[in-house]
C-alpha cells in the first residue's frame, strides 16, 4: 500500500498549459493502467455514462411498458458512484492542492474492479431481460426477475441462481466503493497542505468525507448480505428463508442496514456540489459554512439510525416502528438546515443563471420536495397506507435520482472547463437544463398523486381512471431524454469546437481553479495559496479568454512544504489499514446479527446444538492464535527497531502460529462432517437432509463393540437424551457431550442423564432451527478462516520483503500494516470461542 | 516515494510518541494476561449464574482481551487517536445494528409461521 505525498502545489494563473494530463502520455495502456487521479476520474466518467446510457433505454422501454428489468442497474451502476467516482476522484486531490490521492494503485484497482462487477451485473440483468422479452436463455442461464432490493424469499425462490449472480456483481462493486472510500478518507487526513484546517476545506469535500465514511461501514454489511443470500442459496442454511426456519425479516434488516445509509452515498456528495455551486455563481461566501459542514457528517451518521423506515409493513414490530419514525424526523433536520443555508446565500446574493446554477437551483427544488414527501413516509400512520404505492416511486426519484442527477450534472458544466480545457456552449446547456426540469417533474410529480390514491408500485399498467397520470408521466419521461440527450450533445459540441477554458472561468477560489485548464499531469507546480475557499473577493473578470484573475493577497497561506512527507507516508497507511480493519469488523458484525437474532429467540437450540462442537480444538485455536500475536507484535516491534533477523524470526513464529490454527480448523471440519453435521443439507439435523449416516462411518475394529443399527436408531429417535447414544459416533463427537464444561478430553464418562439438554427437550420450532447453528458455525468459523488466510498472505509478503531487502525502510511500515490484520483475527476469535463452544 | 535514509526512520522511531516501541515486559505481561483470560473464559462456564449472566461475563473476558490485544499489541495506546476513533465508530456500528435487530426479532418472531418441515430423527 504505498501512499502519495502531496509534492506539488498549484499555481495561480497558471498559463494554460502545453503539457497537460491529457497530453502527458499517449496510448491505450497509458490510460488503462494510470496512476493519474484525473485520468481515473475521466474512465469512471465514460464508464457511468455509459451505463446511464443502457439504464435510461431501460426506463425508457419500461415507461413504454415493454419490459421490467429492474432498478438495479441505475442505482448501482449509475447514481451511487456518479459522483464520488467521477468528481470526487478527478477534484478532491486538487482542491487538497495535492499530485494524487493518497493510494493512486488502490484508486486504479477500484476502477478496474468497478469495471469487472458493472460489466458482470450488466450481464445479469441483460440475460433477464432478453429472457423476459424474447424467452431465449443467455448462457449461464440469467433469469433475473425479482427487485433491486434482493427481498428474501423472492431472491432465494426460482430465480435464487441468478439473484445470487447479481448478488455477487454488487459485492463486487462494494468492494470498490471501499477502496474509493479508504482513499478519500486518507487523503483528506494525510494530504491537506498547512493552512487547510478542517474548517477552511471546501464544503465538497466535507460530502465526500461523510460520504466515505458511509462506503466503508455500510459496504461491509452488504457484503456479509450477499454472502449470506448466495449460502442460503447454494446450502439452504435457514438464515433468511422461511422454508428452511430462516427469518425473512432479518434479511429486511440486513439489506436496509446498508441501503438506507446508500441513499446518503448519492444524495451527500450532491448537496457538496450544490453548496460549491451556490456560493460560486450568487458571488457570496457560503452562509452557515460550519452548520453545513457538521450536518454532512450528521447525515452520515443519523443515516444508520433510519433503516427501519423502510420496514412498516415487513412484519417489523410496533416498538421498533415508532423508534425508527422518530429516527427518520432526526434525519430530516440537518438535510433542512443545508437547504436553509443555501438559500440564504442565495438572498442579496449576484446570482448568474448559467448553467451550473439551473442546475442548483433546480436541485434545491427537487430536493425540497422529495424530502418533504419522505416525511409522509416517515411517519407510521401515513407511511403504511403509503408504502409500496408509486407515492413511494415519486419520492424516491425525487431524493435520489433526480436530486443526485441535478447535482452530478451540475457538478459536471461546473467542472467540464478543467476536465477537458473546453468551454461549452452556454445556451445549450441553459435549454438542456429547462428540458431536463420540466421533464423530471412531468415524469415523477403524477406518481405522487396517483400514490396518494392507492396505486400501487411495479405494476405494468394502470387502472383506467390513472390513465391520464400514466400518459403525463410518460410525455415527461421522454421530455427528461431530449433534454440529457442536449446535455450530452453539448459536451460532444464543446469537445469539439469548443473555445479553449481559461483556468478560473466562473471566479471560484478553491485549489483547484489556481491551475491550469486542463491541469498539467501533476496538477502543476507553483505553490497557491490556501484561505477561505469561499473567499471570493479577490477575483476580478478579466476577459472570456482569460477568465476571472486573482489579486495579490498577503494573507493567504503557501502550501505545506514536504517535510513530514515520510511520517504521513506511514500514518497514510496505517490509517488505511485501519479503515479497512473496520470493514471486516462490519462483516463480521453481520454474521454476529444473525447469530444474535437466534440464539435470543431459540436459545435452547445453541445450548443443545454447541454440544458438538470440539472445545478441545476451540481452545488450541484460541492459545495458537495468542502465541501468534504476540509473536507479530514482537516481529512489530522489531521492524520499529530495524532488527531484520528478529523480524524475520517473528514472522515465520507468526505463520507457523496461523498454519497451526489452520490446521485445527481443517481437523475440525473434517469430524463434522464425517458425522453428517455440515453445512446445509450436508447436515443430518436439516429437513432436505437425505443421506445415509452409515454409509461412510468412520471404520471400527473388527473386535469393538457394535452399538447399534445407525438407521434403526434414526428410525426409533434418539437413544435418552443423547441424539448419538448407541451409535459408532459417540465417542467421538462429543468430546464434552454430558457437560457444559469446555476442554473436556473425549470419552470422558458421562454425567448422569438430565444434567444437559436432549433432542427429546426440544419442541418441533426448536428442532428445525438446530441446522441453523450449524450454517452459523461454519460461516463464521470459515470466515475467519478466510481473513486469516488472508493476514498469513500478507505476513509472506512482509517476510519476502525483509529477506531481500537490507534497508529497514523497505519493510518496516509493511510489517505494522500486516501486523493489525493478524491482530484482529485474533480479536474476533476472542468472541467467537466463548459464543460457539462455551455456551453454558 | 520518500528519500528518507533508515538510520532518520529508526531515530523517528525511538523519539516520536506515536511510534514508541513496547517493553518486552510489557509484552510479555499483556500475553500472561491474555492466556490467563482464555483459562477464566473456560472456567466460567463450570459455574451456573444463569444463561443471561455467563453470557455476558464471556463477552466481557472476550471484550477485555480484544482491548489488550487492540491497545498493545496493535499498538493503538501510541498511535493517533483518530485510528481508536475509526475501531471504536466500527464497533458502535456493529452494537447498534446487532442490538436494534435482535432486539425486534423478539418483538415479531412469535407471529413468524414455523417451518414447513423439521429434519428426521437422527
Amino acid at each position: 500500500m504505498s501512499a502519495v505525498v502531496p509534492s506539488s502545489s498549484i499555481s495561480p494563473l497558471a498559463p494554460p498549459a502545453r503539457d497537460n494530463y491529457l497530453t502527458h502520455s499517449r496510448g491505450i495502456r497509458s490510460w488503462i493502467f494510470t496512476l493519474d487521479h484525473k485520468r481515473i476520474g475521466v474512465m469512471y466518467l465514460v464508464a457511468i455514462l455509459t451505463f446511464f446510457l443502457i439504464g435510461s433505454v431501460f426506463a425508457i422501454l419500461l415507461r413504454s411498458q415493454l419490459l421490467a428489468p429492474g432498478p438495479a442497474l441505475m442505482v448501482f451502476l449509475v447514481i451511487i458512484p456518479a459522483i464520488p467516482a467521477v468528481l470526487g476522484n478527478f477534484v478532491l486531490p486538487m482542491m487538497l492542492g495535492a499530485r494524487g490521492v493518497a493510494f493512486p494503485r488502490i484508486n486504479l484497482l477500484g476502477f478496474h474492479i468497478y469495471c469487472a462487477g458493472a460489466l458482470f451485473l450488466l450481464y445479469v440483468i441483460s440475460s433477464g431481460v432478453i429472457h423476459t422479452a424474447f424467452g431465449k436463455t443467455l448462457p449461464g442461464g440469467f433469469n433475473l426477475d425479482a427487485g433491486w432490493d434482493f427481498s428474501v424469499p423472492y431472491s432465494a425462490g426460482k430465480a435464487a441462481g441468478s439473484m445470487t449472480a447479481a448478488a455477487f456483481g454488487l459485492l463486487i462493486l462494494g468492494f470498490s466503493a471501499v477502496l474509493t472510500g479508504v482513499n478519500f478518507i486518507v487523503s483528506i487526513h494525510m494530504l491537506r497542505p498547512r493552512g487547510m484546517t478542517w474548517f477552511r476545506m471546501p464544503l465538497f469535500l466535507w460530502a465526500l468525507y461523510g460520504t466515505a465514511i458511509i462506503q466503508i461501514v455500510a459496504n461491509g454489511v452488504l457484503g456479509i448480505t450477499f454472502l449470506l443470500v448466495a449460502a442460503e442459496h447454494f446450502r439452504h442454511l435457514g438464515i433468511f428463508d422461511p422454508n428452511f426456519g430462516g427469518d425473512p425479516v432479518l434479511f429486511e434488516h440486513f439489506f436496509w442496514f446498508y441501503a438506507h445509509p446508500a441513499v446518503y452515498i448519492m444524495i451527500l456528495p450532491a448537496m457538496g456540489i450544490i453548496s460549491e455551486l451556490i456560493s460560486t455563481f450568487s458571488r457570496k461566501h457560503i452562509f452557515g459554512y460550519k452548520f453545513i459542514a457538521y450536518s454532512s457528517i450528521s447525515i452520515a451518521l443519523l443515516g444508520f439510525l433510519a433503516w427501519g423506515q423502510h420496514m412498516f409493513v415487513s412484519g417489523q414490530s410496533g416498538l421498533v416502528n415508532a423508534i425508527f419514525s422518530l429516527l427518520t424526523f432526526g434525519v430530516a433536520i440537518p438535510s433542512a438546515i443545508q437547504i436553509c443555508n443555501w438559500l440564504h446565500t442565495l438572498h442579496r446574493g449576484s446570482i448568474r443563471l448559467q448553467t451550473p446554477m439551473l442546475y442548483a437551483l433546480g436541485f434545491i427544488v427537487i430536493f425540497t420536495i422529495g424530502s418533504l414527501s419522505g416525511l409522509f413516509l416517515g411517519a407510521i400512520a401515513t407511511g403504511i397506507h403509503l408504502s409500496k404505492t408509486s407515492f413511494d416511486v415519486a419520492h424516491f426519484h425525487y431524493v435520489l435520482v433526480g436530486s443526485t442527477l441535478f447535482a452530478f450534472l451540475g457538478g459536471m458544466y461546473y467542472w467540464w472547463p478543467k476536465i477537458t480545457g473546453k468551454m461549452y456552449c452556454e445556451k445549450g446547456g441553459v435549454i438542456g437544463a429547462i428540458f431536463v426540469f420540466v421533464g423530471f417533474n412531468l415524469a415523477f410529480f403524477p406518481l405522487f398523486i396517483a400514490g396518494s390514491r392507492g396505486v400501487p408500485s411495479r405494476y405494468a399498467t394502470h387502472a383506467p381512471q390513472y390513465q391520464a397520470l400514466g400518459i403525463i408521466s410518460s410525455v415527461g419521461a421522454y421530455i427528461l431524454a431530449v433534454g440529457l440527450v442536449i446535455a450530452l450533445l453539448t459536451w460532444i459540441h464543446s469537445l469539439k469546437r469548443g473555445r479553449n477554458a481559461p483556468a478560473n472561468p466562473w471566479g471560484a477560489n478553491s485549489l483547484e481553479w489556481h491551475t491550469s485548464s486542463p491541469p498539467p499531469h501533476d496538477n502543476g507546480q507553483v505553490e497557491a495559496p490556501v484561505g477561505d475557499p469561499y473567499d471570493l473577493t479577490a477575483w476580478r473578470f478579466v476577459s472570456l479568454e482569460e477568465g476571472w484573475v486573482r489579486q495579490e493577497n498577503p494573507d493567504g497561506n503557501q502550501l505545506a512544504d514536504r517535510s513530514e512527507a515520510a511520517e504521513r507516508q506511514d500514518a497514510s497507511g496505517k490509517l488505511g489499514m485501519w479503515l479497512f480493519l473496520s470493514t471486516i469488523l462490519l462483516i463480521f458484525g453481520g454474521l454476529f446479527c444473525a447469530y444474535g437474532a437466534y440464539r435470543y429467540n431459540y436459545p435452547r437450540v445453541f445450548a443443545y446444538a454447541h454440544q458438538y462442537m470440539d472445545k478441545k480444538l476451540g481452545g488450541i485455536t484460541t492459545v495458537i492464535l495468542i502465541a501468534g500475536s504476540f509473536a507479530m507484535a514482537w516481529g512489530a516491534r522489531c521492524a520499529q527497531l530495524g532488527k531484520r533477523a528478529g523480524l524475520i524470526f517473528c514472522l515465520i513464529v507468526t505463520l507457523l502460529g496461523g498454519l497451526g490454527s489452520v490446521w485445527a480448523r481443517t481437523i475440525e471440519y473434517r469430524g463434522q462432517k464425517q458425522h453428517h453435521l455440515w453445512i446445509g443439507a450436508g447436515n443430518r439435523y436439516h429437513k432436505d437432509y437425505a443421506g445415509d449416516p452409515a454409509a461412510d462411518e468412520p471404520k471400527e475394529p473388527a473386535e469393538a463393540p457394535v452399538a447399534g443399527d445407525d438407521a434403526e436408531v434414526r428410525r426409533q429417535g434418539p437413544a435418552d437424551l443423547d441424539p448419538l447414544a448407541g451409535t459408532l459416533d459417540e465417542p467421538k463427537i462429543k468430546p464434552s457431550f454430558n457437560t457444559a464444561v469446555g476442554l473436556m478430553p473425549a470419552g470422558a464418562p458421562l454425567e448422569p442423564a438430565g444434567r444437559h439438554l436432549g433432542y427429546k427437550d426440544l419442541n418441533n420450532a426448536e428442532r428445525a432451527h438446530i441446522s441453523t447453528f450449524f450454517s452459523l458455525y461454519f460461516l463464521m468459523s470459515g470466515l475467519h478462516g478466510l481473513f486469516l488466510l488472508i493476514g498469513m498472505g500478507l505476513i509472506i509478503r512482509v517476510l519476502l520483503l525483509a529477506v531481500c531487502h537490507r534497508s529497514s525502510t523497505a519493510w518496516a511500515g509493511p510489517a505494522n500494516r500486516a501486523g493489525l490484520c493478524f491482530q484482529l483475527v485474533t480479536l474476533i476469535w476472542f468472541f467467537i470461542f466463548p459464543l460457539l463452544y462455551l455456551i453454558h | 516515494m520518500t528519500n528518507t535514509t533508515e538510520s532518520q526512520s529508526i531515530a523517528i522511531a525511538r523519539s516520536t510518541p506515536r511510534d514508541r516501541t513496547i517493553s518486552p515486559w510489557m509484552m510479555i505481561g499483556v500475553l500472561i494476561a491474555l492466556l490467563m483470560l482464555t483459562a477464566a473464559t473456560v472456567a466460567l462456564t463450570r459455574v451456573d449464574m444463569g444463561d443471561t449472566v455467563n453470557l455476558w461475563l464471556a463477552l466481557g473476558v472476550a471484550g477485555t482481551q480484544g482491548l489488550l490485544v487492540s491497545l498493545y499489541f496493535m499498538r493503538l495506546r501510541w498511535d493517533s487517536p483518530f485510528n481508536g476513533v475509526v475501531l471504536v465508530a466500527a464497533l458502535f456500528f456493529v452494537a447498534l445494528f446487532i442490538g436494534i435487530a435482535v432486539l425486534d426479532s423478539r418483538e415479531y418472531h412469535p407471529n413468524l409461521a414455523p417451518p414447513t418441515g423439521i429434519a428426521p430423527q437422527p
